[in-house]
Order: structure tokens, then C-alpha cells, then sequence
């Protein structure tokens, strides 16, 4: 190839598409950015200028010497950054290392589609990092980039504009998309069994801990990252302020500190009985990484979960992939007995208790020895002794946590309220226990479903109570009512104005547009929830319930791929008589003509190029000479059409054309 | 003439499909493993992009038009250019064409076709055996649009061409000079007016050699005046006995080639053919075109 | 009107044996009022043709013979003074036929040649000033010898295209040769030869050949022609060459009988329309004018 003539060390590559291919890998590459070593990334971007700088004539590219110094370099150093060279992160790391070196070693067509590859392979990472609509519409964009950049290349010498490849590459994306439809809907799918599956920490997973401790809430309370998305597919959808998304009970407790706790047997452990209104919930879980599976209070059993004894569902493997699941919960408890071993576990004390609380307990306790007056009274203490809710409450000391909180500093979030108050219970002997897990959310009245976002963690307390069961107690209710009334953003922006001073210079003009803001927002979110209902989560129970649906599912995958291929190949033929047609615009008459020459070529007689109708005709005669006086016909009427007065009728011409004999071939010549 | 052309477009595979197919393996894999919707629905549309481009590759070289124009003779040895004109089809354009002569050989590029005007590129490659040639087998590939797959077509142009003997050898020239015409006084007529120059022979004065052209030109020539005797050369293929065929082939298009340049009047005589005396181009040519199809060794 | 025709190209077969390709084209030419160039060695019948042509026409015809010391005057008259009427009276050269016959037209000067050939173009002659019509119809056939010799002027490019053919009359095939060694004296056979075709007719026929259909589709087929040679040759055919090959291919099709041009006629009268017109790209590619139209024709598709 000409423009191609190879020289080892100077550029071969025209700067145009060449451009485009850097500007599609570095947005491929941007998105890593979090999980690559900084110095990658930027050796990275600087390959991409360097390769430009390169793309200059006269120009020379860096000799193999310095390339093998780089590979090692990069290698070496990512290995030393994260101390060793296998992983995910040094994994990344290293492939975004390669990219920047293959573009600067890339000099030729075969090294720029291998980048065409790479960036195709960049954009398939980058899906791992987060599946969400606007990720896949930006890799999307990626796509359509590398494709119109090779269109452009392969246009030669003669590449004409951008927009033209652009545009070119738009159709091929939109003719591609009905087999994508047809392979995405009925290719089957197979799920785990793969021995590869990244571990929680390629994805942006900063959520719930099985631990709770001052500002483990107060730490992901301004995240907005959706934990999870539920509809109900019911209808009957329970008051914002009673939803109540349980997801780990927390039975050990240190003051201000509560974890997991002890692991009861599960022989002794029976589901409690409840009672009330069902209210069933479909949720499409994020991952998160770890194994709860939230649900409104108190969920009911469920098929692939395992049911700890504080009333959690509990997946048996970490979340690492979007989970859908459904769940009926039950509103009321209406268990009566506690086995001794949750007993002892709920009434377990921290080792060292301060007089302090000791003394306020015991003042309690003197008033009645009633566990729901005792509940009473320790609601009355936080609502009048001047506690506040903040997001900022300092920091707390490990050893005097509690006594600090109760009598000197009085703020917290909701996971002081929660811990302080179930420790105090399990003073005055009233069983406790922590529930973490969410706090209402937002209904997104659009799409009809409720989303959760990180920062509606919430912590609360229960109380086992006789004869009425555990017994929800929500101390951040005593505090902050209109916190649980409505959610947290709302909260906060309702009290900055007393409380916090820098943001204070929020207008009231701004918040007409932030309503429209978050109408769309909501909007966007909808789609992104249809987009991880219906594409994200087509799984193999989906396949399965669609092809049911098409009464498909007793058909063998075998047959349901033959007519994936049938239908194809009738695509690609459709495809192809399309372009072709849209290519000639050969009147009538010339394609009846051709039609006559292909069946004589077909017979082995094909007319030459150059070769006029009337020669072509006697020539054929003198072949087929039983079809000698149809081929004179035709030949006839054809040159009349074609260089007479115009006389003759196309009607005929035609109609002569369509009675065409196969031609035999004459036997013998 | 040959039998019909085999014109289709047939659409092949490349390195690059194995390097796509690798691509989506891992995509699928992808999708399978980290159960990822999003690399499936990208490894899906992927792979129908890619057959669809193959229906696109198709559609560019169909009905594209190649011929070629006039190729000039060459000598054994050298590459022959071969003039081709592409033209596009009503409507349509095609776009990165490369032409080639045969499988292999060097090719010439071509941006794109565009109905209006048709373009001509020139694709060289080393001649074949001496003879007269009367079709082109053309390949022609293109990669466009996305390079995942190569589109390729043969079309066998019907268009003659020679390829001349590689003029070869060191004999002398045969002495058979016979004149035309008796010089009317068998004396020189030097000082009259000069008539040009013709190769000198060993036994001629050196006074008449050219000196200055010899400065110039490797052969000697004599300066030749008016009504100086026209003197015919004979290159017989029966003054070379006992070499083998082509080594009196080469020798003979040896002395024509030497006869033209030396400004000679000189008749070529092969056994069945015989090209009458004369000089200048057009008779070069007939004589190198006699003796390169002269029991020529290609079949074509 | 093709049984005339026929006929005509007939009774020139009885005495130009086994050319009759030759003597089709030399008739359309003639009918399509175009001047032929003959191109051969001496002694293939090229005054034979010229003569019998002119004879079978009932043309008045004058053979002219060029030689290098021939004056233009020599062909196309002088004016010599007259003492007796005391003015300058024309007298008309041997031009002044209805079919002229040039023997070895590059014999001549170049100043002799360009005068013959602007007669051609003009159809007539203008001395002091003077105009004066030459006859019509008029036809000139010229010939000359191939082979480069010394003494001779070639004609330039720009005259070359004056003729509408360039036809090659070629050693005759052996058995057309016995005809001719048994046969008649030529000479004796030509006087007996009456015309076949009235003046009036040919002038009718001339007419008919200009009326003759060339549909659209030809035409792009023909205008395909000459861009093909354009783009392959550095000087292709010129838009004269392109009116003539359609006059020539339109007088192909009426001696078929038809009312309308084919491809194919354009292929019959490609190469004797296009040779001479191509060959002066010699020296570029090497290749004779000859061979070069017939790849032109071989090269460019019938649409």
C-alpha cells in the first residue's frame, strides 16, 4: 500500500483518525482513573501527546530499546506501587500502562486496529466499574468513536470529513442494532459457575459495615448513591415515616459501639410469628459487597436467603452483582417468647459502666419498675435534656463513649441515639438490640417506586417487651421528628440556616429551578431503574420467563439458535439487496437486460463488457439454438428500447424477459 | 480469449476478525461471569456491527468498474505498469480499493470511486516470461468500512500486451549487409551535406566516427553523409546456430535494440516471419513483437 | 435504399476482390461525406478503389500525384493574367473534381498539404481574394505509404483529423489473389463499369445518413469513447473526432438498413475513424493508433 510504505521508525499513520483513536482511548481510560495508579494515568496521557508530537513529519518514533525500557519501567513500577504485579488494581494498572505503549509504538494499519481493539476491550472495563445507563450511553459513545475513526481509515487516501465517517458509522450502529435485539433476547445466558469474579473492590462499594460505631452513619449520610430501588407490586405502599428497611440486627453492644454478636444455634432458633397487613416488595439490590438483603420490617422467609434470629434476610454469598429479589413483609411482631439464648445476648452489659449511668438508670428504674415506663422515661430524658442531631458530632473516645455523649458533649447522629439508648435499656434490664439498615427514601411517583440511597442509612433500636414482642423504638424520632417525617437532604436543608453558616447564601429564587432539577432527576433515575430492570437484570430466570412468555420454553437452545441464525442471515440478505439497490438506479428496462445476460452468463455464456446487444444476441443464437428466436426476441425489442425512437413498448420487453427459459447448456461445445 | 470472468465479491475474513472474535469472547465471558448485562448487550452489538460491516464490504466493491488502458511493452526483466481505471457505479461510491495484479504482487491504493470521475491508478509488477499477453487477472480487496473483514474480487481484463525479450549477448553483428543500391560511383561523398549517423562497424575509417556523440553514448558511431550508400542489416535467426532458443532471441533483440540506437536501416528474420526493412519506432516495435511471440513460452 | 447501397459496395467487390470490410468502409465514408486516407504499400489497390468508387458514382474524377517540388497553386489553379480581356482569369486545378485521388500525400511540402487540406474543410478555395466553390459532392481519397522514408513530410495531427477515415487495404488473401491473376484486366474492366447510384441519389442518401437515430444511450456510450481516450491518452480524440465517428457510424447502420445506430456500428468504424486519431500518441506509449482504438473499444462497456 502506498500511503502505508513501511519505515520502521517514522510515523505511517494519518494524523486525523489518529487523533480520533487517542481521544477515544483516553475516554476509555478515564473512567479507570480511580482503580490505576496515578503516575499510570498520567504516563498515560502523556503517550497520547507524545504520539501526536510523533505523528509530525520528520518525526521519529522511539526505537526498540527505549520501548523495552518503558514496558519494563511501567511493569516494574506497578509492581513496587502495589507490591506485586497480580491483582485488580496493579491489573488495571498495568493494562492502561500497555495501551499508552502500543500507542506509541503503533505505526501502521495492523497496530491501529489492534488500538481500535483495545479501546473496544478499555470500554468493556469500564463497564465493570458501574453498569448504570449513563455509563453504558458514554460507552456507547466510545464505541461509535473507534468505529467512525477505523471508517475514516479505511477511507484511504481520500477520507473526505469526520461527519461523513461519523454518520456512516451512526447507520452501521443502527443497522446493527436489530441482530443485537435478536442475540441479546435469545442467546442464552449462563450464570456463575465461573471460577473469575472480581472481589467487592472494583466497585464503588462505601456502604453499610456489619458494625456500628460513632460516624459510621454519619460517614456515608451524604453518599447519594442508590442502595437499592423497590416497587411494590401490590399497590399498597406503606407511609414514608413507617418504612423501616431492615437489613442487620446488631445484638453486642459497648456503649457506643454494637457489632454482629453471638451466633445462636440454629436448632433453638424458630421464625417469629407475625401478623398485619402483607406488603410484598420487589428490590433490585445494588452490590455492595456484603450479604444483607434489605427489606421493609419484619420480612417474611424467603427462598435463597438464609433468616438470622434479630428477623434478616441474609444472602449466602456476598453481593457483587445487581440482586433482584422479592420479599413479603409483615408490619407487626406477635412473637411471644424469647429463646434464653437471645434472652442472655439481649441483656448482655459492656464491662465497664460509669456511675454517672448507672445513677441515671437506677433514677429511672425508681419511678417504675414497668419495661415500657422505663422506655417512657429514657424517651423523656433525650427529649429534654438539650440533645441535638448533627451530622458533625465530633469525635468520641473509645473508653468513656457513652458517659461522654449522655451528660457532657449531647450530639450525635442517629447511630449514637440508637446505641446509646439500647445500652441503656440493657441497664435497666429491658432486652435490646440495634437494627441498621434505611430509612424510607425517595418515591419516585414517575416510575412508581421508591429509591434508597446511601444516605438514608439509619440505626434504631428494639426493645423486647412481654407479651408484645420486640417492640421498634426510633430515639432519633424523640429528637429530630421532622428527620424521620421527611428525609435526611430535606432535613439538613430545613436547619442549615440555624445551624450552618457557609451554606447560608442558597437563595429562594434558586429553589424554583432546583424542583425542576430534581423532577428531572427523578426522571433520569426512572430510566435508569427500567434500564437495570430490563437489560441489566435479563439473567437466565428472565430468558427463561420470556420465552415462556413467547410459549418458547420447551423449545431446545439448539432450534432457538437456528432461527437466531435464520433470521440473521435473512437480515444480512435483506441488508445487502438494500445497499445494493440503493447503489444502482438502473432503469426498468437495463435491469430486465441484465437479468437476461445473467441467466445466459449463468448457463456459461456471459456477455462481455463491451460487447453491443445485437453481437451479444447472435453470439447466444448460434449457443442455444433452440432459444435462438426468444434470445432474438428479447435482444430485439431490447435495442429498439434502448437506441430507437422510442416506438417499442417496455411492456413487451418485459414481459418477454419474465418468460426466460433456464438456459441449457448445449451439450457436446 | 479466456472463459468467463469469475467477477464476484466474496468477503473474507482477517487477522483482525480473530483479534474482534478474541474481543468478544472476552466480553461475553464478561457478561457470563461478573453476570453483567451491559458487556453482553455491548459483546451483541459488537458482533452484529461486525456482520453487518460484512454486508457493507460487500456492497463497496459491488459494482465497481475496473479496466485497463493501454500497457506499454516492456523488456523481461523490468515491471510491467498496468493503467487501471476504476469506475464507480451509478449512485455509488466506493472507497479504499486496492488493486493488485495478482496474489501477492504490490498493489496500488485508491481513496474512493466516485461516480463522476472515474480514477486511474497504476499497479506495477515484475514482467513474466516474454510473450504477448491478453489478459490482466486484476484482484482487487478493499477492507472498508470498519477493516474487520476484506472484501475481494478477480476480474479478468481482456487486454493485450507484450512482454519483449531481455536483449542479451555480446556477438558481433552479422557482416550480411547487403546494399540496396550500388553507390553510383563507389566513392564517399564526404563533404556534402551530412545525413545523420549510423553505428560504426570495425574496419571503418575513424575519421568518420562521432567523436562527440561517442563522449555521450557508450556506442560508436559513423557520420554517415548524403548519397552515401543505404546499406540493410539482416538479423537472421539463422546466423545463430547451435545456441538455444532463447539465447538467440535475446541476441537478436541484443542487435535490435543496438540497430535502433545506431540509427540503422535493418530487416528481422525469423524462421515463418519476417519483418521487412525498415527503421524507427514503429518498426522497433514489430520486430520486438515479432521476436516476443516468436514460439513464445507463456501459454497465455 | 440498402439494395442500392448493396449493389454499390457489390460491383466494387468484382474488381476490389476480397476487401470488402475495406470497401464498406471506404463507402460509408463516403457517404457519411468524409474523406479517407488509405494507408498501405504500394500496389494493393488503392488507386483501384479510388477509381472504381468514382466510376460506380458516375464522379467526375482526377488523380493527383504529390511530389515535393509541388506547388499549391498546382492543385487548386492560378489566376494568369489575359491580355486579351486585360484581367486575371482562374484556372481551376485538378482540386476541382468531384472525387480527387492524392497519391503519396506526404510527398508533399507541408505548405502544399495544408492547402489541400484546407480545401477539404472549407469546400472551397479562395486565390486573390477570390472564392470559388469546389464541386459537390466532393471526396477526397489520399493515400500513403507507412513506412518512414526520406523525403517525406508527415502529415501533422491537426490535418490527420481531417479525415474521417484511415482504412488499411492490406496484401489481398491468396485465394482473392488467384481471383485477380486469372481474372479481367482492372483497367479494362473499370471502363466498362456503369455508375450505379445518380448523383442526386448519393446527395439524397448523404442526406438520409444525418437523419439516421442515435439515441440517448448511444450517445453516452460514444461520449464514454472519447472520455475513455482523453483519460488515457494525453491528447485524445478531439469533439471533431467524436462528430465524425457518429457520421461514420451513422452511415454504417443505413448500409445495414437501419433506422438507428447500435453500438456495434460504432465498433465497425471505431478503429478506421479512431486509429490515425490515436497514433500520433505514438511516441508516449509505444503503441500503433491501431491497436490503441481497439482497446479503446474492447475497454469501454456498452451501457
Amino acid at each position: 500500500m502506498d500511503i502505508f510504505r513501511h519505515s520502521r521508525y517514522s510515523s505511517n499513520v494519518a494524523t486525523a483518525p489518529l487523533v480520533g483513536m487517542i481521544i477515544a482511548l483516553a475516554a476509555a481510560v478515564i473512567p479507570m482513573g480511580e482503580k490505576v495508579a496515578g503516575w499510570v494515568i498520567c504516563g498515560f496521557f502523556a503517550a497520547c501527546i507524545a504520539r501526536l508530537i510523533f505523528n509530525r513529519p520528520g518525526a521519529r518514533l522511539p526505537s526498540l530499546p527505549l520501548k523495552l525500557l518503558l514496558f519494563a519501567g511501567s511493569v516494574g513500577g506497578v509492581a513496587f506501587n502495589y507490591g506485586s504485579a497480580v491483582g485488580i488494581e496493579p491489573g488495571f494498572s498495568i493494562l492502561v500502562a500497555l495501551v499508552g505503549l502500543k500507542l506509541i509504538e503503533a505505526n501502521g494499519p495492523r497496530d491501529f486496529h489492534v488500538l481500535g481493539l483495545l479501546a473496544f476491550f478499555l470500554a468493556l472495563c469500564d463497564l465493570f466499574f458501574s453498569q448504570d445507563l449513563l455509563r453504558w450511553l458514554y460507552v456507547a459513545i466510545i464505541v461509535l468513536l473507534v468505529l467512525a475513526t477505523l471508517v475514516r481509515f479505511h477511507r484511504g487516501t481520500s477520507p473526505g470529513s469526520y461527519s461523513r465517517s461519523t454518520w456512516l458509522a451512526m447507520r452501521l450502529l443502527l443497522q446493527a442494532l436489530p441482530i443485537a435485539v435478536l442475540l441479546f433476547l435469545f442467546f442464552p445466558r449462563v450464570y456463575g459457575g465461573f471460577r473469575f469474579q472480581f472481589s467487592q473492590s472494583l466497585m464503588n462499594i462505601g456502604g453499610m459495615s456489619d458494625r456500628l460505631s460513632p460516624g459510621s452513619m454519619s460517614s456515608i449520610a451524604l453518599n447519594s448513591d442508590v442502595v437499592f430501588r423497590a416497587d411494590f407490586p401490590d399497590g399498597n405502599i406503606p407511609p414514608m415515616s413507617s418504612m423501616y428497611w431492615r437489613g442487620g440486627v446488631l445484638w453486642r453492644g459497648d456503649e457506643l459501639t454494637w457489632v454482629l454478636g453471638p451466633f445462636f444455634s440454629r436448632t433453638e432458633y424458630q421464625p417469629a410469628p407475625m401478623s398485619g397487613p402483607k406488603i410484598r416488595q420487589r428490590i433490585s439490590l445494588q452490590p455492595h459487597g456484603g450479604r444483607w438483603l434489605f427489606a421493609l420490617d419484619r420480612p417474611m422467609e424467603m427462598h435463597g436467603a438464609s433468616y438470622l434470629p434479630g428477623g434478616v434476610l441474609q444472602s449466602k454469598r456476598a453481593i457483587l452483582s445487581r440482586y433482584r429479589y422479592e420479599v413479603t413483609s409483615l408490619p407487626e411482631d406477635r412473637q411471644t417468647k424469647l429463646p434464653s439464648d437471645q434472652m442472655r445476648a439481649a441483656l448482655d452489659l459492656p464491662a465497664h459502666l460509669s456511675p454517672r449511668v448507672k445513677a441515671l438508670v437506677a433514677s429511672w428504674k425508681a419511678e417504675s419498675k414497668n419495661p415500657a415506663k422505663i422506655v417512657e422515661a429514657a424517651l423523656r430524658y433525650f427529649r429534654h435534656e438539650r440533645f441535638t442531631y448533627t451530622l458533625q458530632p465530633g469525635s468520641y473516645s473509645d473508653a468513656n463513649a457513652l458517659d461522654e455523649f449522655l451528660f457532657e458533649r449531647r450530639q450525635g447522629f442517629c447511630e449514637h441515639y440508637a446505641a446509646a439508648f439500647a445500652t441503656l435499656m440493657r441497664v435497666a434490664g429491658v432486652p435490646s438490640r440495634v437494627v441498621i439498615g434505611y430509612h424510607a427514601g425517595e418515591y419516585n411517583s414517575l416510575g412508581k417506586y421508591v429509591i434508597v440511597r446511601q444516605s438514608d442509612a439509619h440505626a434504631w433500636c428494639e426493645v423486647w417487651l412481654q407479651n408484645v414482642g420486640w417492640q421498634r423504638i426510633d430515639p432519633t424520632d424523640v429528637i429530630a421528628p421532622d428527620r424521620i417525617s421527611s428525609n435526611l437532604e430535606s432535613y439538613l436543608e430545613s436547619h442549615t440556616s440555624q445551624s450552618d453558616a457557609t451554606s447560608g447564601e442558597r437563595s429562594l429564587a434558586a429553589t424554583g429551578w432546583r424542583e425542576i432539577q430534581h423532577d428531572l432527576q427523578l426522571a433520569w433515575d426512572s430510566l435508569n431503574y427500567q434500564w437495570d430492570l430490563h437489560i441489566l437484570n435479563f439473567d437466565e430466570d428472565a430468558q427463561m420467563n420470556f420465552l415462556m412468555l413467547l410459549g418458547l420454553g420447551s423449545v431446545s437452545w439448539a432450534s432457538i439458535l437456528i432461527w437466531v441464525l435464520i433470521a440473521t442471515a435473512l437480515f444480512v440478505g435483506g441488508l445487502s439487496f438494500f445497499l445494493r439497490r440503493s447503489r444502482s438506479t438502473v432503469d426498468k428496462v437495463g435491469r430486465g437486460y441484465a437479468g437476461f445476460c445473467h441467466a445466459l452468463a449463468r448457463a456459461g455464456l456471459p456477455r462481455e463488457p463491451w460487447e453491443g446487444a445485437q453481437h451479444f444476441a447472435a453470439r447466444a443464437a448460434a449457443h442455444f439454438p433452440e432459444q435462438a428466436e426468444l434470445i432474438g426476441r428479447i435482444s430485439q425489442l431490447y435495442i429498439e428500447l434502448r437506441y430507437g425512437r422510442g416506438e417499442a413498448s417496455a411492456a413487451h420487453f418485459l414481459t418477454a424477459v419474465r418468460q426466460l427459459p433456464r438456459f441449457s447448456v448445449k451439450s457436446g461445445t | 480469449m479466456e472463459s468467463a470472468p469469475t467477477d464476484r465479491v466474496w468477503v473474507w475474513p482477517n487477522g483482525r476478525t480473530l483479534g474482534l472474535a478474541a474481543v468478544l469472547v472476552a466480553m461475553c465471558y464478561a457478561g457470563a461471569s461478573q453476570s453483567n448485562g451491559a458487556a453482553y448487550l455491548l459483546c451483541f452489538i459488537l458482533t452484529s456491527l461486525a456482520i453487518v460491516s460484512l454486508v457493507h464490504a460487500w456492497a463497496n466493491l459491488h459494482g465497481l468498474g475496473a479496466s485497463v488502458e493501454s500497457i506499454p511493452p516492456v523488456f523481461a526483466g523490468d515491471d510491467v505498469s498496468v493503467p487501471v481505471v476504476l469506475t464507480a457505479r451509478k449512485g455509488g461510491s466506493h472507497f479504499g480499493v486496492l488493486v493488485s495484479v495478482s496474489d501477492g504482487a504490490p498493489s496500488a491504493h485508491e481513496g474512493a470511486v466516485v461516480p463522476e470521475s472515474p480514477s486511474r491508478l497504476e499497479v506495477r509488477f515484475p514482467s513474466p516470461a516474454r510473450g504477448h499477453y491478453r489478459v490482466i487477472p486484476l484482484r482487487i480487496t478493499s477492507d472498508y468500512p470498519l477493516g474487520f473483514f476484506t472484501a475481494r474480487r478477480r476480474i479478468k481484463v481482456a487486454h493485450e500486451f507484450y512482454v519483449y525479450p531481455t536483449p542479451h549477448g555480446d556477438l558481433p553483428f552479422p557482416l550480411t549487409v547487403a546494399p540496396t543500391r550500388q553507390p553510383r560511383d563507389g566513392v564517399r561523398h564526404e563533404g556534402d551535406d551530412f545525413g545523420g549517423t549510423r553505428l560504426w562497424r570495425p574496419g571503418e575509417s575513424q575519421r568518420h566516427i562521432d567523436w562527440k556523440a561517442a563522449a555521450r553514448n557508450p556506442v560508436l558511431l559513423t557520420k554517415q553523409w548524403t548519397g552515401e550508400t543505404d546499406e540493410i542489416l539482416y538479423l537472421d535467426w539463422a546466423t545463430l546456430p547451435g545456441l538455444d532458443t532463447e539465447t538467440r532471441i535475446s541476441q537478436l533483440a541484443r542487435w535490435v535494440v543496438t540497430a535502433e540506437r545506431g540509427f540503422e536501416t535493418y530487416e528481422l528474420r525469423l524462421p515463418g516471419k519476417i519483418v521487412r526493412a525498415s527503421r524507427g519506432e514503429s518498426h522497433f516495435h514489430a520486430c520486438l513483437r515479432a521476436l516476443a511471440s516468436f514460439e513464445s513460452p507463456a501459454a497465455n | 435504399m440498402k439494395s442500392r447501397i448493396e449493389t454499390l459496395v457489390s460491383q466494387i467487390g468484382q474488381i476490389i476482390v476480397g476487401k470488402e470490410d475495406a470497401v464498406r468502409l471506404a463507402t460509408a465514408c463516403l457517404l457519411a461525406r468524409g474523406h479517407l486516407l488509405i494507408e498501405d504499400i504500394p500496389g494493393v489497390g488503392k488507386t483501384t478503389l479510388a477509381h472504381t468508387l468514382a466510376r460506380s458514382l458516375g464522379l467526375q474524377f482526377r488523380r493527383i500525384q504529390f511530389t515535393s517540388d509541388l506547388l499549391p497553386a498546382d492543385i487548386v489553379g492560378n489566376s494568369i493574367f489575359d491580355r486579351e480581356q486585360q484581367r486575371f482569369i482562374f484556372h481551376a486545378g485538378p482540386l476541382f473534381s468531384q472525387m480527387v485521388l492524392i497519391d503519396e500525400i506526404n510527398r508533399a511540402t507541408p505548405k502544399t498539404q495544408s492547402a489541400l487540406l484546407e480545401a477539404m474543410e472549407e469546400t472551397h478555395v479562395t486565390i486573390d481574394g477570390v472564392t470559388h466553390p469546389l464541386p459537390s459532392p466532393f471526396f477526397v481519397i489520399a493515400t500513403q505509404n507507412p513506412q518512414h522514408q526520406i523525403g517525406t513530410f508527415p502529415l501533422p495531427e491537426s490535418q490527420l483529423d481531417r479525415f474521417l477515415m484511415r482504412i488499411e487495404l492490406g496484401v489481398p488473401g491468396r485465394a482473392a489473389e488467384r481471383t485477380m491473376l486469372l481474372g479481367q484486366d482492372r483497367k479494362i474492366m473499370l471502363k466498362e463499369f456503369r455508375p450505379v447510384m445518380p448523383i442526386e441519389t448519393l446527395t439524397e442518401v448523404q442526406e438520409q445518413v444525418r437523419r439516421v437515430h442515435a439515441s440517448p444511450a448511444l450517445l453516452d456510450y460514444l461520449q464514454d469513447l472519447l472520455e475513455a481516450s482523453r483519460r488515457r491518452h494525453r491528447a485524445g480524440l478531439s469533439p471533431r473526432a467524436g462528430l465524425a465517428l457518429l457520421h461514420a457510424a451513422q452511415a454504417w447502420a443505413l448500409m445495414q438498413g437501419r433506422e438507428m445506430v447500435l453500438p456495434e456500428d460504432i465498433q465497425a468504424v471505431g478503429v478506421a475513424v479512431m486509429a490515425h486519431r490515436l497514433g500520433h500518441d505514438m511516441e508516449a506509449t509505444e503503441t500503433s493508433g491501431r491497436t490503441l482504438a481497439q482497446n479503446l473499444l474492447r475497454e469501454v462497456p456498452v451501457p
